[in-house]
């Protein structure tokens, strides 16, 4: 390996004394390779600014730092702002929808190649300091190499609900400009992924039966 | 008489509700003479039918409130076969009016009228079954309109969720709800108990009591505590699905699965294996909304939450991470009658009725329909 540039940290996978020490050992395992040659795959395959793989060694995985806050900080900073500056809202209001559509863009990279995110909320995004390309994805942890319409489906789903339990205070446009943004990225693909997040939604709403 | 309700009353402060308004202000309720308000709640939405009475002292720096009386009857279905609607709903008909017979003689003991010190009826409006929760419903409109108090329609999920605040002082936990109809991880915020994630096909009870069928375990006293005793003898651990998605979790898989391996595994061992993985899924989940909202307690309810190695393994968990974690409790994790009227109370004292008209059930009701107006924004 050549000299490193950049910081670098370690993501310690501890065993879960609650698990079965099998079942541990063989999640802990196959998510720590499967996330390192995901992240691969992110730099090799496309734009997409994650951190680099720095060493493989299971159960730990050495990444590249980065720095700057997760959305889930910056959205509930945003949020101070806009409450502070009322008068000012509408600039505010706008970088709060320039983030969704990032965000959108973002995804979308991912889908096109072939790659789930699988734990899409908003404290696994990141906004970098570094102008750039200003936001990134971390912890594929629970990432799949697939284009499955139903795992890209649930995939936006999660991070619709985790949008909704995490920042009610968004604008309820919020999540339709991360559509509209993740449409154009996929261009004619994407037809077939929202039509099954319909479906996965609906899903949801059915399944509520008797306690 | 046995008795049904021996916990002391807990107190009101603990959990940090907004100040209740003053009652001559929203005019809703009127407190009894002694200034106490008490409340009857009607609870059937499954093979449980629960009677219990709340009453709310406001002293003014020991506001509490407290159980008088909870009995219930559950409906036990012949081995090898589920609840089934029309007969749950016939034993809730058949039992109803002696619980509420017992209930008040309990809470009342010396009263000739105990009924003219209740306040309000609440009864659970869903979600569950829909013929047992009829049931409950037409007896609490007949209460209703015969005692001339107000009724509170309550959710089923949010009495669970309440009364587990309240008997554990806990004011803001992430909440696990597993039961035989719903497994949902919750997170309060802004007036909502959000759902984080859940199940998208069926219930981890219900996936429990279907293997217990396979297998011919018995429903006495229930097929989850039957398994439970099984899982004990097991030893060898059988890989099977895991499957995680996103925040949600799917059973049905890991249920067509077991059931083929029971041809060949012996079934110590495959209920074993079975409560390993899906408790694994659980309290995975679990630590991610914990991660991600921050916070550090967890509140276990719902039926499947008597189990011990769910416990167990939820309290590892929750240790590692330097938080608290509240399981089972007979007051909010099997089905009863005083979750609904300590839900229904907080709806009331803070505004909220239901008129005869709205007095209808829905088998689909979803915990975050609900505006918990108690609580701070």
């Amino acid at each position: 390996m050549s000299i490193l540039s950049c910081y670098v940290c370690c993501k310690e996978r501890f065993a879960k004394a609650y698990r079965h020490p099998e079942l541990d050992a063989k999640l802990t395992k196959s998510r720590c390779r499967s996330e390192a040659k995901i992240l691969e795959k992110c730099t090799t395959k496309s734009k997409i600014r994650v951190p680099k793989v720095i060493r493989i060694s299971p159960p730990d995985l050495y990444l590249e730092y980065l720095t700057g806050p997760s959305v889930k900080e910056y959205l509930q900073e945003e949020h101070v702002m806009m409450v502070v500056a009322v008068a000012t809202t509408t600039i505010t209001k706008s970088n709060i929808l320039d983030l969704a559509q990032q965000i959108g863009q973002l995804v979308g990279r991912l889908h096109n190649i072939g790659i789930v995110h699988g734990d899409l909320t908003t404290s696994n995004m990141m906004v970098l300091e570094v102008n750039d390309d200003s936001n990134t994805l971390i912890d594929f942890g629970l990432s799949k190499s697939t284009f499955s319409v139903e795992e890209q489906a649930v995939d936006l789903y999660v991070l619709e609900r985790a949008l909704l339990s995490t920042h009610p205070e968004l604008p309820e446009n919020f999540f339709d400009h991360i559509l509209e943004k993740y449409s154009k990225k996929r261009k004619n693909l994407s037809q077939t992924t929202l039509q099954r997040l319909e479906q996965v939604r609906m899903r949801g709403r059915k399944r509520e039966c008797f306690g | 008489m046995k008795s049904t309700a021996f916990d002391d009353p807990c107190s009101a402060d603990a959990i940090k509700n907004l100040p209740i308004p003053v009652v001559a202000l929203n005019n809703n309720y009127k407190p009894n003479r002694y200034g106490d308000t008490i409340v009857l709640g009607l609870e059937g939405s499954a093979n449980k039918v629960g009677v219990g009475i709340v009453k709310y002292t406001p002293a003014k720096y020991r506001a509490n409130y407290h159980i008088l009386s909870n009995p219930r009857k559950t409906y036990i279905a012949p081995t090898g076969q589920g609840f089934l609607p029309k007969q749950t709903a016939t034993h809730h008909q058949n039992h109803i009016v002696a619980l509420v017979r017992a209930a008040l003689l309990e809470a009342f003991p010396n009263e000739d009228h105990p009924e003219t010190l209740i306040s309000a009826i609440c009864f659970t409006k869903g979600p569950g079954m829909g013929a047992p929760l009829q049931s409950c419903a037409v007896c609490a409109r007949t209460l209703s309109l015969l005692w001339k108090i107000p009724l509170v329609g309550v959710n089923h999920c949010v009495g669970h969720i309440e009364m587990g605040r309240l008997a554990t002082g806990t004011s803001n936990p992430v909440v696990l709800y597993v039961s035989g109809g719903n497994t949902q991880v919750i997170a309060y915020s802004n007036q909502r108990y959000r759902i984080f994630g859940e199940t998208i096909d069926i219930a981890i009870g219900n996936c429990l009591d279907r293997f217990a069928r396979v297998i011919d375990l018995s429903n006495d006293p229930s097929p989850g505590y039957n398994i439970e005793q099984e899982a004990k003898k097991g030893t060898k651990y059988i890989p099977l699905p895991y499957v995680v998605k996103g925040m949600d979790v799917s059973f049905s898989g890991i249920l067509t699965q077991v059931e083929q391996l029971a041809k060949t595994e012996r079934k110590e061992d495959l209920c074993f294996s079975l409560q390993e993985t899906l408790f694994a899924m659980l309290v995975e989940t679990t630590e991610r909304a914990m991660a991600h909202t921050g916070q550090t307690q967890v509140l276990i309810v719902g039926g499947v939450g008597c189990n011990k190695r769910l416990q167990e393994m939820m309290l590892q968990m929750v240790e590692e991470r330097g938080g608290g974690v509240s399981s089972m409790d007979h007051r909010y994790c099997i089905d009863n009658g005083a979750m609904i009227a300590q839900a229904g109370i907080f709806a009331l004292q803070f505004g909220e009725k239901t008129s005869l008209e709205d007095s209808w059930c829905t088998q689909r009701y979803r915990t975050d329909m609900v505006q918990a107006i108690w609580r701070a924004p």
